[in-house]
């Protein structure tokens, strides 16, 4: 995640990595390298 | 008059430099997939090629280096050949310093024995990405027997030597879209469709007839 500068690009890497995540579950744990409120939301949104 | 003529001269360019960029979609069963092209993308862009079997893109290094990158498929090994003679080889993804102006002869092996060649001539400050998906076991290849234990049944998680090689993929890219490449490209899902016109910055062994783009 954090070879990704851009807030934006951190969210696309995680749609296009997110058919490919085996611990969904854990996906929450991803919110942590987003700053901003709608980030988060964007990214835990992949995960419901 | 001067002027009449320049606007004329643009607009051909135009033209051109749009003729050499086609756009070829095909409709499948599994959706509109974009299939066989090759040519510029824009005027003065990068110059991308899509086939079956590879996805290939030269444009301008930020820092002008001649570089030949393959980036997938990941544990394949690189052999790069100048004059029938081995020059370069490691596991992909890799990067190749190459001299510019100079024609190399890739060959990526499977893990399976099957290869893929192509002869690529490189460009002064140009990068040449190179994504192969399969290739052919030509008559009288190796032939590699390997013994490995059954993976676990349903998906695994990939092993860390790959994540790292994926991450330093990552890294060695310049610029965010480019970056996300790596993680988006995936090989296309239909056989190839030849498409007309086109200029090149690279020059290989294919039939086809490449002109020079206008500059």
């Amino acid at each position: 995640m954090d070879l990704y500068a851009f807030p934006k690009d951190k969210v696309e890497a995680v749609r296009l990595t997110r058919p490919h995540i085996l611990d969904p579950e854990n996906g929450y744990t991803l919110s942590s390298h987003f700053d901003f409120p709608n980030d988060k939301q964007t990214v835990q949104k992949m995960f419901q | 008059m001067i002027r009449t003529v320049l606007v004329a001269s643009m607009l051909l360019c135009a033209a051109r430099a749009q003729a050499q960029a086609p756009q070829v979609w095909m409709d499948t069963p599994e959706g509109r997939v974009k299939v066989g092209v090759w040519g510029y993308e824009g005027h003065g862009g990068r110059y991308v090629e899509e086939e079956a079997d590879h996805r290939l893109v030269v444009q301008r290094d930020p820092y002008g280096r001649t570089r030949i990158k393959v980036l997938a498929p990941e544990g394949a090994v690189l052999h790069v050949f100048h004059d029938s003679r081995e020059i370069y080889a490691d596991e992909v993804p890799t990067v190749f310093d190459a001299a510019p102006d100079q024609r190399f002869r890739l060959q990526v092996v499977f893990g399976d024995g099957s290869m893929w060649t192509r002869h690529v001539q490189t460009r002064p400050g140009a990068v040449a990405k190179l994504w192969v998906t399969r290739g052919e076991r030509g008559p009288g290849g190796p032939v590699v027997v390997t013994t490995t234990q059954a993976p676990p049944p349903g998906p695994t998680p990939m092993p860390s030597d790959r994540f790292e090689r994926l991450s330093q993929a990552i890294r060695a890219e310049n610029f965010p879209q480019q970056q996300l490449d790596v993680l988006a490209w995936r090989p296309p899902t239909t056989s190839s469709a030849a498409t007309s016109s086109g200029g090149s910055w690279i020059s290989t062994h294919s039939p086809r007839t490449r002109s020079k783009p206008c500059a």
